[in-house]
Formats: C-alpha cells, structure tokens, sequence
C-alpha cells in the first residue's frame, strides 16, 4: 500500500511527527498530504511564526506557506515576536511556597553544589581554627535543616610522592554528582603550597539511608582510603586512617565507612594560574578550567583545561588515574588584544536539556572582538592509551560572530551560554550597548562551525529545524530565542518575547584541522526589541516547555517564576493580541546584594546567598524557593 | 485464561486474556462473544501474528496516558520496539492500519469515558505509534521526489499546481 492511500488518521499521525521542513516535503508530493498539512500545521498557525506581521484579517488556515514565508522574511528585517506575554503588576499566587525557607550559613562558608536531581545541597566551611580542614555541610533543601556536616582531615602528603611538606591553603573547589537515588559524590579540589599548579583533589561518596519513619534519610560519609595519585596507598586500616571529625549540628548520624581518595596531581609546567573555575564532575571524570599565562612576562593568555578520569580503588589497589591537560593555541595579535578582557567559561553540560550527554567540553573566551569557542571531547581522555595532553589535540576551535563587535569605551562584556538539546551552543554577548547573540553549532565530526549572530540579550534558545541542503553548502534553520525583557523604570512589568528565526546560511567551508578556523558566511542581525530596555537581570535557567526563572539583582531584586499552562507560547485573542495568556508565576523577593546560588528549574527550587545584620553581627544567610509544589 | 481469535485468512489463534487486553476492540468484543471466537475479518494471521508478538512483549507495560494533544512528538522507539517494527514496507503499513482497526489504545479511554472521538486521535499510539514514527523517520530530510519514489506515490498535482506549490516552499529549498 502506497503512502497516499493510508486513512487521513494515520497520515496525520505520521505527520505529526515530522519537523517542519520534513512537513513542507511531504505536502508536496500528493494532495491529501497537502491538505492535511495545512489542516495540522499546528506549526503555522499558533507557536511557529511572526503572526504580528500578518494583519490577521483572515483565518490562518487561509495563508499559504507563501504568504508566511513573506512574514518570517518580513521578521528578518525587523524586529517580530511570535509570542508576547506581558505580565502587568506580578503578583504571587497563592500556590506555590514564595517565601523563603531562611538558612543561617555557617562562619565563611563558600563553594557550594548540588548534585542535579538532588534535594542536598552541600557546601565548604573553613573555619577559623583549622582553616585547611574544611566542613562539608549537607543541608536538606526541603526543610533548610543542616542533614550531615564533616570536618575533612588534614592532607597528609609526606609519606610518599613528590610533594613533600605540602601545605594546605585554600579549597574552593566543590562539586557533585548524583551516583544513584541514594549515594552522592563529591569532589574537592584543594590549593597547595604548590598554588593551583598542583591542587589535590579528594573524592567523597555520601549515602542516604532511608529511616523506617520515612521523614529523614540517614546520612552517611564515605571517604575513600587515603592515597596518592600514582602511590601505594597508606597501609593504615580504614578505622585508624580516619581522621574525620564529626560535628553534631541538626541531624547528623554516624558515618559508617571511613575511606579517603586523595589524588596529588602532577605539577604543571605553567608558570601562572589563575583561579579554577567551573569546576565540573561526572562519577569517575573531573574537570576544571584555569586561565594561563604562559610566561610571567608574557600577557598571552590562554585557557588551560585539566580533566582527570580515575578510578577508585578498592582494598589495596590504588586508584587509577588518568591526567589530560589542553590548552588552545591562542592568535597572539588576537591574544595580545583580548587579553586585557579575557575571561574563559565553561559552555558543556549548561543547558538543562543537555545534561549528561554531551560529548564536549565547550570553552569560550570572550574577547572584545570575537568570542572564540573551543570544544573539547572529554572521551579523548577516557579512550586515548597515554596521557593526552598539548594543544586542543582532535579538537577544534573557531571564531564566531562574523561580525565584530564594536570595543567600546569601557565595555564590559559578558557571556552568557545555552546548549540547546539539538548540540547547538548559543552564546550571548552582552557589552552595554550592543547585543549580541552567537550561534555554534557543535557537529560530531569535531568541529565547530558559526551559524549566525543575531541579537538577544537575556535568552533561551529552542532549535526548530535544520535542513541541509542537498549538494550545497547551505543550511536552513529555524531558531526560537526567548527573550526576557523588563525595564529598571518598570520593573514590576516583564515581558517574555519569542523570536523566530528563518535563515539560511551559506558555510564556506574553510575548516582547518590544524589552526582549527572555520570560515562562514553570516548576515543576520535583529535588533533588540526595546532599544531603551535597560536589561539588569539576567535568565539563571530556562525551559521553553515549562518556563523561565530569572534573577534580578536591580530594583526589587527577586526570582521570577513562571510556567505556562498549558506549555508553549500564547493564542492570539480575537483582535490579534497576545496579552491575554496567563501563565503561573511566582516572584518572590530577595535581599539586594544577594546573589544567586542553585537553580533546577525542574524541580522548581532556588537558592540565593545574602548577608544580613542580625544582632550585631553580619552572617551569611541562604534563602531557599520552591516554586513548585 | 484465554480467548481465540480468528483472523481474515481462517487461522486460529489462541491468545492469553491479558494479553489480548491490550487490544481495546477485542476487550469489547469478549464481553458480547462469550466463549465463541472472535472474528477479525481485516487482520490476516501474518499481522495479527505481529501485533500480538507486541502485546505480548509489553504486556505488562501501563497503559500510555491519555493525549491531549500535548504529549511531546519525538520520533524516539525503543530498542525492542526498533527491532520489532524492521519489517518490508507492506507490513509496515499492514500493522499500521492493523493497529489503527484494532484501536489499541483507547482501551484506557474508554474506561476513563473520553470521548470516542477523542480516542480516535490517539487510537495509532501503540504499534501503530512505532510504526507512524518510523514512516516518519523515513520521509525526514528526503525532497519530495525521494519520497515520492520511496512510498510509490502516484503525482497528482496538476503542472500548474506543482508550481504553485514549489513557489511556496521556495524558502525552504536550495537558492
């Protein structure tokens, strides 16, 4: 049976399921797809176009692809939005907690983490007396109560290694890793003497144990033997190697196992570096980034990416490890230019719908010119037989943005990054007057290749369609940006814009294996949709399916929440106005000065960090948000 | 317990309740047929064969939700489902329609009572759904002409037509 004579029921099933470029396709092969694609093109008519610029006079069964083309043509000239959402005098509702649960943090407590899909959040304490003993604290984010707390014990190198008499300065570095419903993994990342050129990082299992009254699981800490990277490990038993202190703070119970892993990492070569940052895990991958300076003369800076995959060893084995170090070789005219500016983030596993399967460790260094993206495949490291290590080896790297960005006087730009699920990273530039949205999309071949820049200050980005155009070099795409918009003179009104884009870019193939650049042709620019927007806020997470949550830190600092129901853009009103959806949204005030902490937009909570004078003394306070019940 | 079927070609099958539960008209007709077989006039023994293999294999799935219309529209299928439905293009269609008929998925509707017509929409979403899914991923990225040539489609736009459509979806197309 030809596809042409399957009942309309199971054509329109099947069409359903197509993109939309797959739709156009297939309603031109024979009539009963060409009707059924208007009757369901659910993608015309109310998420998927600039419907402002149709002057709805007509049902919107009645435009042809024609005329809508002609209105996404007419949206690349000018600014469009498909959905607007205006959202006048927010007001809390009654669902949903908007009041904090409020946390007195501990004496100089820092570096705090939450193992995605985790309720703990866990943070660093240094206190005053044993500065190089840092607490873990686990606090229960449902509750606010302080779950666990440990003293780590003091590092004790000397026994074998080649760091003798080390000392420990700092620990900044904390991140987790959700291993099951029940076990969480930490890794700590600690300064030496040696400074960041030879950090030692400590592994730590917690497990939850459920209580038979159900309320509270049971909090277990679980350091793994002590041992040096590469060494035999100490020959203590578990008992006497334990040099943990427990500290009786909320509820806290025993912990049963009493095992350490410390790696010594191996001394770099670089003469200066900076700060780590972006600390990131997977259960057996670590990875940090810090800006080099290669020599101390030298203003050359460049991002040096270390990523350790171990293997935890048990009984007397010792761990396994396994030490990568990249950097990128930096143009140095460019360099020499950026490097007054130059700031390095982490793009990979950002994006809420990306997490966990992405291949790549994304960097992008933000200059005043052009932003570079360097991708890093962390599966380099795990498959490669020696150690990895040089400059962005079977890696690649580009600039994008074919349009420069004027330096101005002072700018001070920021990047801002978002992973959609379909690997395209999208980077948001942002130096005061000029916005700038940049798109990269990330192919498995290894490279990087720009697509387009366009605007958008505060934004998530939903990738609709791609279409490779046979025998050409030329891409179709249709993008979705949303952008979040409020102004400081009337900030109690918000409005969330979806853009859509149609474009088609031309890839000028000049990819080069060796320097790694990638030549492309670009021309699209969008303006802003409010030029006298003052934009002081910024999107901290973003699902275009279930909503935005934002973070202001001008006028009334707060978190915005909001969930649309049911998901995705607005219906037009009769009168081809977009006003009239309402969506769920819950605000809630914080303190000014408070900066945010955690977001999972899934689970609906977030956290903010404030300082507070209370009784004469100034402490750290955690404000925790369930948006969600 | 069990019930027989028998199919369009005279072949008998007999089938465990709970699995041919999961086919919502059969689960209507035990009620009015009794002990007696149940004819399945427009099902032969070879799709009928397939589609109870799928029952049987997820039989003791729950029952997928009811759509609204919102359920999200990936082309994703399992690996058993991927494995089940590689079959010739004519089964494919065979078992799509089969499904269709056979309104596999209503059966949660129906007790819930939403609409039969509502249940209509949502009738293909079980092996019907795999094999939607995959006739899906076989048009994705093709041009017209190729999908044309894959599922022997007869052209029947007029030269005038064909213009005019081509016109529309110059934007999508090469330049």
């Amino acid at each position: 049976m030809p596809l042409s004579n399957v009942p309309d029921e199971i054509l329109l099933e099947i069409v359903s399921h197509l993109d939309m470029l797959s739709k156009i396709s297939l309603s031109q092969t024979f009539h009963a797809a060409r009707n059924l694609s208007r009757i369901t093109s659910l993608w015309w008519t109310t998420s998927d176009l600039p419907l402002a610029h149709l002057k709805s006079t007509k049902p919107i069964e009645d435009y042809t692809p024609h005329d809508l083309y002609s209105a996404a043509l007419h949206a690349r000239r000018a600014t469009t939005y498909l959905g607007n959402v205006r959202l006048s005098n927010i007001t809390p509702r009654e669902t949903g907690k908007v009041k904090p649960i409020r946390v007195r943090m501990p004496e100089d407590s820092y570096a705090e983490t939450v193992a995605p899909g985790s309720p703990y959040l866990f943070y660093l304490s240094r206190p005053s007396h044993a500065p190089s003993q840092p607490i873990i604290f686990c606090h229960d984010l449902s509750t606010g109560n302080v779950c666990g707390s440990w003293q780590l014990s003091p590092l004790n190198l000397q026994k074998s290694g080649p760091s003798n008499n080390l000392t420990l300065l700092d620990t900044s570095c904390l991140s987790a890793v959700a291993l099951g419903h029940t076990l969480i993994r930490l890794s700590i990342l600690t300064k030496t003497s040696e400074a960041w050129s030879a950090p030692v990082l400590r592994i730590v299992d917690v497990s939850f144990r459920d209580t038979t009254d159900g309320k509270m699981a049971t909090f277990e800490l679980r350091l793994e033997k002590q041992t040096n990277a590469g060494s035999e490990p100490a020959e203590e038993s578990d008992e006497t190697s334990s040099r943990i202190v427990r500290k009786k703070l909320g509820r806290t119970h025993a912990p049963v196992s009493r095992l350490q892993n410390t790696l010594q990492l191996p001394k770099l070569t670089y003469s200066y570096l900076y700060y780590p940052r972006w600390y990131h895990t997977e259960p057996d991958v670590v990875c940090w980034i810090q800006d080099v300076k290669i020599t101390k003369e030298d203003s050359v800076i460049a991002p040096l990416l270390t990523v350790v995959s171990y293997k935890l060893g048990s009984g007397t084995d010792s761990p396994r490890v396994k030490i990568g170090k990249w950097t990128c070789k930096r143009d140095v005219d460019n360099a020499l230019l950026s490097a007054r500016l130059c700031t390095t983030t982490f793009a990979g596993h950002m994006s809420l719908d990306a997490l966990c399967d992405l291949p790549y460790t994304i960097i992008i260094i933000a200059n005043e010119m052009k932003p570079e993206v360097h991708a890093v495949q962390l599966s380099d490291i795990l498959s490669s037989e020696k150690t990895p290590e040089g400059i962005w080896s079977g890696t690649a790297s580009t600039t994008i943005g074919g349009q420069t960005v004027l330096p101005r006087p002072s700018p001070r730009n920021t990047y801002r990054s978002q992973v959609s699920p379909e690997r395209n990273l999208w980077v948001s530039s942002d130096n005061s007057n000029e916005r700038m949205l940049y798109g990269a999309r990330i192919t498995f071949d290894s490279h990087v290749e720009c697509i387009n820049p366009a605007a958008a200050p505060d934004f998530g980005v939903r990738y609709m369609a791609e279409r490779r155009v046979e025998g050409t070099e030329a891409y179709s795409y249709h993008l979705r940006v949303l952008v979040v918009t409020s102004t400081r003179y009337t900030k109690d009104i918000a409005d969330v814009w979806w853009y859509d884009l149609f474009f088609r870019v031309l890839v000028s193939r000049s990819f080069d294996a060796e320097n790694g650049s990638v030549g492309t042709e670009t021309s699209l620019y969008i303006p802003p949709p409010k030029s006298d927007s003052h934009y002081d806020r910024y999107v901290v997470s973003f699902g275009l399916e279930r909503g935005v949550a934002w973070f202001t830190t001008m006028g009334s600092p707060s978190f915005l929440f909001l969930e649309t129901e049911p998901p995705g853009p607005s219906q037009p009103s009769e009168d081809g106005d977009y006003e009239e959806k309402r969506i769920k949204s819950w605000r809630a005030l914080t303190s000014h000065g408070s900066e945010i902490g955690h977001v999972d937009l899934r689970a609906g909570v977030a956290c903010c960090f404030s300082n507070r004078l209370m009784d004469g003394d100034e402490s750290t306070y955690m404000d925790i948000f369930w948006f969600r019940q | 317990m069990s019930i027989t079927i028998v199919t369009s070609d005279n072949e008998q099958f007999c089938v465990e309740k709970l699995v041919a539960q999961r086919i919502a008209l059969i689960e209507d007709m035990v009620e009015n047929a009794g002990d007696r077989p149940i004819p399945l006039p427009n099902v032969t023994a070879s799709v009928l064969r397939k589609i109870l293999e799928y029952c049987e294999h997820h039989k003791n799935d729950p029952l997928p939700p009811y759509d609204d219309g919102s359920r999200s529209r990936t082309t994703h299928i399992s690996e058993w489902d991927q494995k089940f439905i590689t079959v010739d293009q004519e089964m494919l269609f065979e078992i799509i329609l089969a499904a269709n008929y056979l309104e596999m998925k209503p059966l949660l509707y129906v007790r819930l009572n939403v609409p039969r017509v509502q249940c209509l929409t949502a009738c293909n979403a079980v092996a019907g759904d795999i094999g939607c899914k995959t006739v899906a991923n076989m048009i994705k990225g093709k041009s017209p002409e190729e999908i044309r040539k894959l599922f022997n489609i007869v052209n029947n736009f007029t030269p005038e037509e064909e213009a005019q459509i081509r016109k529309e979806a110059e934007w999508a197309e090469d330049r």
